[in-house]
């Protein structure tokens, strides 16, 4: 898909090579071919060869793995997981990215506001889980809370909570359906945590972007901040959003270190990405994991494609 | 002019590309004709046997001589290993090189793979090694150190737990023992309280702590959270009270998925274990504090001030945790452990099933720790036998779980024979014993030199069961450990959810064990024939 994709884009926008050099052109590709074939193609085709075969690769067994992905009902609920991911994260990261964008650019003291946003961007995955493994950390009523979240909530007089564990919605004592549980919500914040910083860099650079004299304009008409915002803001930034979310749809598809390191996958947190990990490396299937890193694929190379021909649209305006 | 620079660095391209391709050509032709080279000489190494087998383990080896010895241990217990091979190297004048690795089994699988084993390896578990037995990739150590001497310093139930059909692989060394109900004797004498013999008490005394609401309040501390394996202290839990109920026999067929999971036994377990979490009161927060704790911050409960709770269940690596955390507290004193109580069903009795079992299965094992007449004096001597007779036993089995190290050899030659020898040695044992950490499994290592009550206490547990088997999920194929420490959290989060758990491992393990034995051959047959025996008899059965 991806390799025929390719080529018919480059007819539309690339000079057409001239004629006689091909042999040559040829020649240079080689190495870029040779290293892409060994170190892409060959691993992707020969994963999707393991996907149709059993758990040590000695039986084919065809479609099975795939069937028992979406059949299974802890592969459902990671695949499930994932989608919450896809729409929790991205649409958190990128509001939340855009309101600081938009109102650190207000201030004074722009860089130091953006720098505080943007740390945690500079601290590895791990890092950051065990940090928020700190700041979940429960203890039992009755003793001390150690942990950041429920001292904070202990001190208005609320039971602790297993923020980790638990998949009751706390408080309120009732559970949502499968992907909603508090716990996974609880792991996704940590996501977005570390990587508003990403999308406030990225949208606020957009912003800047944005003539003054337009805005001015906008203000000498009378209309609000709010309407400025609604009306000329978000239209003219939209691409600049569009990148930075096909951006984060891509991370939350491939989601690992951060559900790992806080939850192992364990409690229903799992992902693809994890249970990619544990068939892999822990039961051994290399049957499941191939056919979990195909599906992965499959769904990243769609969001790939968009990217490349809003990029490609663009780069044809200007 | 233009063109012919660029033919000629196309030229030069194309050749560098076709080195290059030859070049992995050759690495890749080498990596696939290795293994096979190094699996071969297992055959060629059984002609000098007994000659230098026999030779003092501290005779002086040729100069340059090294080992290389790959492990999971770590900071500690690499500083003790250190100490224990010193005496050798200032002997021997050789060297060794230690790895300590978590990844043990990854870094091992790669290394065979690429036809470059470490000359030692020491293994956490019998499975991995059966399974290397197997394919050949272990050195026979029964040509490699002297049989006599082993047979007479370490008892028939280890030395067959480490011999493959027919052939000794692995000694082992530095067992450890997962029976122990960690407390505070403080508030035991404190409170007026009395160490339950058996479950029955145990239930009634966890009762009486609730009601009484001293202090500690709570019975129970657990906590079963250890990132990527959380749920093994829950799994320890319930193989325990299987092996305790069930005795060894049925153990054995658990854990080699002769019995399905849905077998009524091991739902009684899970229950069993259910019990102590889900009754209100016993566990501070029940089972969603014991999700989400820490197993080694779940340990301090019963030592801190005020004590949180009575008891704790775990290993005797909990003693490392307490101590280090606790630093004022004197083991024996401040903190103690009692057994796993004994287990009575209410079928009968749970103790003599396995008791005749026991004797049953291997008839000699229960004879033969008195039976060899050099190592009787001491064997006596070093290990206060235990006091029941098996035969007349009425639940008063005591049954351990728990682990022990193995070393296996995967080259042959001098250096290697001679530490292997000399680790086998009480002497070189000794001097680890004595640094503490370390339970010997060799007979004539005396009690004396434990470095603490506790340590002396656990080893004369371990050493005088009368039944004892490997953690089950350290015995199972990998696959399905993980799939039951994922089942525990699932049964904690949901108790109700229970057949459905087992179910679900039920359908993991119809898979999980037969790509097992695809994969390593007769792997499970040949293990289930190691693990029978496994019951270690020191006790005075029959006196001759």
């Amino acid at each position: 898909m991806e390799v025929k994709g390719i080529p018919k884009m480059a007819e539309n926008t690339r000079p057409r090579p001239v004629r006689g050099g091909g042999r040559a052109a040829w020649l240079w590709l080689l190495p870029a071919l040779f290293f892409i074939s060994i170190y892409l193609i060959y691993p992707a085709v020969d994963t999707f060869r393991l996907s149709l075969m059993n758990a040590n690769s000695t039986v084919l067994v065809g479609w099975d793995n795939y069937k028992f992905i979406f059949t299974d009902k802890i592969m459902q609920n990671a695949l499930l997981n994932n989608v919450l991911w896809i729409v929790l994260f991205t649409l958190l990261s990128v509001g939340l990215g855009l309101l600081f964008a938009v109102l650190a650019g207000r201030v004074r003291y722009e860089a130091a506001a953006k720098a505080m946003i943007f740390i945690p961007m500079a601290i590895s995955f791990v890092a950051a889980a065990v940090i928020w493994r700190f700041v979940y950390t429960y203890r039992p009523p009755g003793f001390e809370q150690i942990g950041l979240v429920n001292a904070i909530t202990g001190s208005f007089g609320l039971p602790p909570v297993s923020w980790l564990t638990q998949q009751v919605i706390p408080y309120l004592n009732s559970a949502l359906p499968a992907p909603l549980h508090a716990n996974n919500i609880a792991v996704i914040l940590v996501g977005v945590w570390m990587w508003t910083g990403f999308a406030m860099v990225v949208l606020s650079a957009g912003l800047k972007g944005i003539p003054s004299e337009v805005l001015e304009a906008a203000r000498v008409d009378g209309a609000n901040e709010f309407q400025i915002f609604r009306r000329i803001i978000l239209p003219l930034v939209s691409p600049t959003i569009a990148v930075v979310a096909t951006t984060l749809v891509i991370q939350s598809l491939k989601i690992f270190d951060i559900v790992w390191v806080m939850t192992a996958g364990n409690y229903g947190t799992d992902v693809i990405a994890t249970l990619m990990y544990k068939y892999m490396f822990i039961y051994q299937d290399f049957g499941k994991s191939g056919a979990l890193a195909v599906i992965l694929l499959a769904a990243i190379i769609p969001i790939m494609l968009i990217s490349i021909r809003r990029f490609r649209s663009q780069e044809e305006i200007r | 002019m233009k063109h012919v620079i660029n033919k000629r660095i196309i030229t030069l391209m194309a050749l560098a590309l076709l080195l290059s391709l030859v070049a992995t050509l050759g690495v890749s032709g080498v990596g696939a004709q290795s293994p096979t080279a190094a699996a071969t000489p297992a055959a060629t190494s059984t002609v000098t046997p007994g000659v230098s087998a026999a030779a003092s383990p501290l005779a002086t080896l040729p100069a340059g001589s090294s080992v290389e010895v790959l492990a999971t241990w770590g900071s500690v217990e690499t500083d003790s290993f250190q100490a224990m091979v010193a005496p050798w190297e200032q002997q021997t004048g050789a060297k060794m090189n230690f790895t300590g690795t978590r990844d043990l089994i990854a870094i091992l699988t790669t290394r065979i793979q690429a036809g470059n084993p470490p000359d030692i390896a020491i293994l956490p578990n019998p499975g991995q090694m059966i399974q290397l037995a197997n394919a050949k990739n272990l050195k026979p150590l029964s040509t490699m150190l002297d049989m006599a001497t082993i047979n007479q310093q370490y008892s028939t139930s280890w030395v067959d737990l480490g011999t493959v059909n027919g052939t000794l692989y692995a000694i082992f060394m530095k067992a450890a023992n997962k029976s122990m109900i960690w407390y505070n004797p403080n508030t035991f004498t404190t409170n007026g309280w009395q160490i339950p013999g058996t479950w029955d008490e145990l239930i009634s005394f966890s009762d009486k702590i609730v009601s009484d609401k001293k202090t500690p309040a709570y019975p129970w501390s657990v906590g079963v959270e250890s990132g990527q394996a959380s749920g093994w202290p829950a799994t320890d839990w319930i193989a325990q009270i299987f092996l305790t109920k069930y005795g060894g026999d049925v153990y054995d067929q658990w854990v080699n998925h002769q019995i399905p999971w849905t077998d009524p036994r091991i739902k009684d377990a899970w229950n069993m274990f259910g019990t102590i979490i889900n009754t209100p009161g016993y566990v501070p927060g029940g089972a969603t504090t014991a999700l989400s704790t820490n197993f080694q911050d779940a340990t301090y409960l019963p030592f801190q001030t005020p004590p949180q709770a009575a008891m704790h269940y775990e290993g005797d690596f909990v003693e490392g945790f307490i101590t280090a955390q606790f630093p004022n507290l004197v083991a024996g004193k401040d903190f103690d452990f009692f057994p796993f109580p004994t287990i009575v069903s209410a079928t009968g009795t749970a103790g003599s099933p396995a008791a005749s079992s026991t004797v049953t299965a291997s008839p000699n094992a229960s004879a033969s720790v008195l039976a060899s007449p050099p190592a009787t004096a001491a064997a006596t001597a070093a290990y206060p036998s235990g006091t029941a007779s098996p035969v007349a036993t009425v639940a008063s089995q005591a049954a351990v779980t728990g682990g022990a190290d193995l070393v296996c050899a995967f080259k042959d030659n001098a250096a290697v024979r001679s530490f292997v020898s000399y680790l086998a040695t009480p002497e070189a044992q000794t001097i680890w014993v004595k640094r503490g950490g370390f339970t010997s499994l060799n007979k004539l290592v005396s009690l004396d030199a434990y470095p603490d009550a506790i340590a002396k206490k656990s080893a004369q547990q371990l050493v005088s069961a009368s039944l004892f088997r490997f953690g089950a999920g350290d015995m199972m194929p990998s696959a399905m450990q993980a799939a039951w420490w994922a089942g525990v959290l699932q049964y904690l989060q949901n108790p109700d959810q229970l057949d459905s758990i087992l179910i679900n491992l039920e359908n993991t393990a119809k898979t999980a064990y037969a790509t097992t034995a695809t994969a390593g051959s007769s792997a499970t047959a040949s293990a289930t024939a190691t693990v029978s025996p496994t019951s270690m008899v020191s006790s005075t059965a029959t006196s001759p």
